[in-house]
């Protein structure tokens, strides 16, 4: 039993819990720490993995970032936390059927499929230095740039995206419309008169 | 040779089409196209005929067009080149080009002379079809066009109710009978793999020892295939039962009875038999139905023309009656006499029909047979043309009506078939009796009708009483010029089977046509002739006796046998009941409310049940999928 | 060295947790969409550890990519539960019955 082993046990059974305490807690707040809490212990099993750069993205990014976003919508919401145990509960011994059903299958299927996997398939990658970081900006930068470019379309999207959802005109402000103006014309502003004396 | 019968057989389709494109045309210009083609046609036949003869050349069948070719059948369209089908094509066409010429001055009056001519020249190329043609599917194709066309010009005067009831009343019989055509084809087709005439020829011994299973019962596979076919030659040919369309399609012009009765429709089925007297041959149990058929068209249906008084009834039903001549030769398989009687029953009753065209012309179209009379004074062409034709008919001798008919009567005594060889000898006098009673009341006696004084003493126009000249030469001497070489089996001895019959009775019986002749005096056949002509003198002529008809025979005679009534009415009645019945039960309450409306309303019952399954809760949707993925799993686990 | 099963194990059952989140969940959307997250990063376990075990960067660059993705998707998805309780007053899942049949 090395430290290794160890170490992903720990993690990973607290990843578990926490992972079904996000889904259990009546308080919505109480499932979003508790989501930070499951990425930062699987960001410590990533770097286990050796995804140095990643474990810190999801740090980073995500309990920095979307975690945050998730709080404040939560507290902007004001959302009244009404208990509604009994469907729950109604509800838990289907949801515990699917859970173990389901498992067993995949399980069953990746003992299958990866017990007897030849690790040694891919080995021709390009590998500059030993810094994971390193060979992945390299990769990033080189052989998937169209792709990195794509997804920094797709993150323009997403915000523009959620601005126009969000988005209210507040009636009482007052602004000028740029497109009616260039479009009027002559006769919208001058009124020829003739003489009024005839 | 090939390419001058293909020029033979599509220069009267060219008219009809060049024709189509000119309707508005002038009717000169109708009339130079339509005859022209005709008669590019005709002679083009007789020089194929002449150079056929003369070269000794043998049997030609060719494939010109090859439709469809699949590996286990080709469809083709094909020329059949012989002594029979250059006779067939050289008669046909000749009779059909006088019949045109005729035409100019007959529907001179007409307002859609053009159309006319379009369908006389499509039925003469329809007609030409089946003639050549080298293979069954071909001949289909040539008979339908021929009921078709002659439905068209039966119905020529759409405006006439009765002309259109005779159109329909054709065409419908002739589908009976094109039931039976069809299904002959197709046991030909699944027994044989191939439509071509040869090649069903020379499988024909392989076939006969075959036999076929239809609803439990047995038949040998060529008999039924030649009563299958036969059943189409009948109503065609209008043989009893199937003959009742062919009184009543006189409603057309008659320049058209004498194209259909004398040399085109009817000869089909008569013609489709002797084309294939190879397979009839060897049916000997069909050939013997239809020898029967044959005597009873011939007796019966004469005897029905005597209570006829419209004239070209009479003449339709003298059809009938002779055409049951030519399918008793054909059963007792004498085919060249059954040929033979057809040609020269085509001249000589197309001469009959023309005539009576010319006096109906001139009597303003009355027809009944009573109001017209003493026509002789002033229409002495046509009386002579009529006198002729009618002695051709009654089988006076040394006439061409006199060697086939008789020919035919004897032989068939000949052979041995006693009670057809009574018919067919007591239909004599029959047919001499009603060739008096027109003769006696049409150019005799009184007539009833107020002729314009300046018409009375006018014979009709060039154009009607030409083709009458020229038809009378073939309808008396024809018989005499091609007898001995027709019975010796040198004009048609290689394309029709059982030749040797013919030539064993003509060894035994005939000896030569003279003696023929001169035998023919000392034959009862000449008693029967003699006394019919004397009794038809007194009784028609003179009137000196009238006899009392039973009223029974004489109700069932005008009623002729009940076709008649059978046809119009009960048939009718009878699929207006199955139609009702079919209409109530099958399409209302099968149809339109079990499957239409129940369609409909099952649906609609099974998506208000669906629909619940829509709560519109995500956790439900989500549930399902999983379920499915699930499920999924397991099969490829399973599959694993 | 830690066995490749053991990851992908733990990816399954943080999966199927999420799974069993999202139809089991009637209180709100919010913990749908953390449901959602939830499931992403099972998927990224298995793209990361696949990557790892064979020796080849590309799963951590399909990583990186599922990222952005999921930050886009999460952006959005917030933005129209925003819309959302702003038209219903309520961002309860049993109160989002307009599919019924």
């Amino acid at each position: 039993m090395n430290i290794e082993l160890i170490t992903f046990f720990i993690f990973s059974t607290l990843l578990i819990f926490t992972c079904i305490k996000v889904i259990t807690s009546s308080n919505p707040v109480l499932s979003a720490i508790n989501l930070v809490f499951s990425f930062f212990l699987s960001a410590v099993l990533w770097l286990l993995l050796g995804a140095e750069f990643l474990s810190i993205i999801l740090i980073l990014v995500y309990v920095g970032a979307v975690m945050v976003l998730f709080l404040f919508v939560v507290m902007m919401l004001d959302i009244n936390i009404a208990k509604k145990t009994a469907a729950y509960i109604k509800y838990l011994p289907l949801g515990i059927a699917v859970f173990i059903a389901f498992n067993i299958l995949i399980i069953y299927f990746f003992i299958n499929t990866f017990e007897n996997i030849d690790y040694n398939a891919v080995k021709n990658i390009e590998i500059i230095s030993d810094s994971n970081t390193q060979n992945l900006g390299y990769l990033l930068f080189t052989k998937y740039i169209i792709e990195f470019e794509i997804a920094g379309l797709i993150l323009l999207l997403g915000i523009i995206s959620a601005i126009v959802l969000t988005y209210r005109k507040n009636p009482k402000n007052k602004y000028q419309n740029p497109t009616k103006q260039i479009s009027a014309s002559k006769k919208d502003r001058l009124k020829i008169i003739t003489d009024l004396k005839e | 040779m090939i390419n001058i019968a293909l020029l033979l057989l599509l220069t009267p389709l060219i008219g009809t089409l060049i024709l189509l494109y000119l309707q508005n045309s002038s009717k000169k210009l109708t009339i130079i196209i339509s005859n022209l083609s005709i008669l590019f046609s005709f002679l083009l036949s007789v020089y194929l005929l002449i150079l056929y003869i003369s070269s000794n050349a043998s049997t030609l069948s060719k494939d010109v067009l090859v439709f469809a070719d699949v590996k286990i059948y080709s469809l083709a369209f094909g020329l059949y080149i012989d002594s029979l089908s250059l006779v067939m094509c050289t008669v046909v066409t000749s009779v059909s080009f006088l019949v045109h010429y005729y035409s100019i001055s007959y529907m001179k009056d007409e307002k859609s002379f053009n159309r006319f001519f379009i369908y006389t020249n499509f039925f003469t190329f329809s007609m030409l079809l089946i003639v050549l043609s080298n293979n069954f599917f071909q001949l289909f194709i040539g008979w339908e066009l021929v009921g078709l066309s002659s439905y068209l010009l039966i119905g020529f005067w759409t405006k006439k109710n009765s002309a259109i009831k005779a159109n329909y009343k054709a065409f419908l019989v002739n589908r009976v009978g094109d039931i039976g055509l069809i299904l002959g084809l197709c046991l030909i087709f699944i027994s044989y793999n191939t439509t071509n005439y040869n090649e069903v020829f020379q499988l024909k011994d392989t076939i006969n020892n075959t036999n076929i299973n239809i609803f439990g019962y047995t038949f040998n596979t060529l008999s039924c295939i030649c009563l299958l076919l036969f059943i189409g030659a009948m109503a065609k040919s209008a043989q009893v039962p199937l003959h009742f369309w062919l009184p009543d399609s006189m409603e057309g012009p008659t320049p058209i009875s004498a194209l259909i009765h004398a040399a085109t429709m009817v000869t089909a089925g008569i013609y489709m038999v002797a084309r294939l007297s190879p397979l009839y041959v060897l049916a000997e149990d069909v050939s013997l139905f239809i020898l029967y058929v044959g005597s009873i068209t011939a007796f019966f249906l004469g005897i029905v023309a005597l209570v006829q008084n419209d004239i070209k009834r009479i003449i339709a039903y003298s059809t009938i009656s002779q055409l049951g001549y030519m399918t008793a030769a054909l059963g007792a398989s004498l085919y060249s006499l059954a040929i033979f009687h057809l040609i020269t029953h085509a001249f000589f009753k197309a001469l009959l029909f023309l005539c009576a065209g010319s006096i109906i012309i001139k009597c303003h179209h009355e027809q009944d047979i009573r109001k017209i009379g003493g026509l002789r004074r002033f229409m002495p062409i046509t009386y002579m043309a009529f006198l002729y034709a009618s002695l051709s008919l009654i089988g006076f001798p040394l006439t061409s009506g006199f060697y086939s008919k008789e020919t035919i009567i004897d032989a068939v005594g000949y052979y041995g078939h006693t009670i057809p060889y009574t018919m067919l000898l007591l239909s004599i006098f029959t047919t001499t009796l009603y060739t008096a009673k027109i003769f006696s009341k049409v150019f005799f006696g009184e007539s009833t009708l107020h002729l314009d004084s300046e018409l009375k003493n006018k014979e009709n126009d060039f154009e009607m009483l030409m083709p009458l000249v020229v038809l009378t030469i073939p309808s008396v001497f024809l018989g005499i010029f091609i007898y001995d070489s027709l019975m010796l089996g040198t004009l048609f001895g290689t394309s029709l089977a059982a030749q040797e019959l013919v030539v064993s009775f003509y060894n035994d019986y005939v000896i030569n046509s003279l003696n023929f002749f001169l035998h023919s005096f000392l034959t009862i056949n000449f008693l029967i002739l003699t006394s019919a002509i004397i009794f038809g003198y007194f009784y028609y002529y003179k009137k000196s006796f009238v006899i009392k008809t039973p009223s029974f025979i004489k109700n069932i005679l005008t009623e002729e046998y009940g076709f008649n009534i059978f046809s119009s009415k009960y048939i009718p009645e009878f699929q207006n009941f199955i139609t009702k019945y079919l209409w109530r039960r099958v399409d209302i309450s099968a149809i339109d409310n079990g499957f239409v409306n129940n369609t409909s309303y099952f649906l609609n019952k099974i998506s208000h049940k669906v629909r619940k399954v829509h709560t519109g809760f995500i956790y439900h949707y989500s549930l399902t999928i999983i379920s499915a993925l699930i499920i999924l799993l397991l099969i490829i686990g399973y599959k694993n | 060295m830690i066995p490749i099963s053991y990851y992908l194990i733990l990816s399954t059952i943080i999966f199927t947790i999420s799974i069993a989140g999202i139809f089991l969940n009637r209180k709100n959307i919010l913990v749908l969409l953390m449901s959602l997250e939830l499931m992403f990063l099972s998927v990224n376990f298995n793209l990361i550890t696949l990557g790892n075990y064979l020796g080849d960067l590309t799963g951590q660059v399909f990583v990186f990519f599922v990222l952005t993705v999921v930050a886009a998707e999460s952006a959005i998805g917030l933005a129209l539960l925003i819309v959302l309780f702003r038209s219903k007053k309520s961002i309860d899942v049993d109160d989002l019955s307009e599919l019924k049949g």
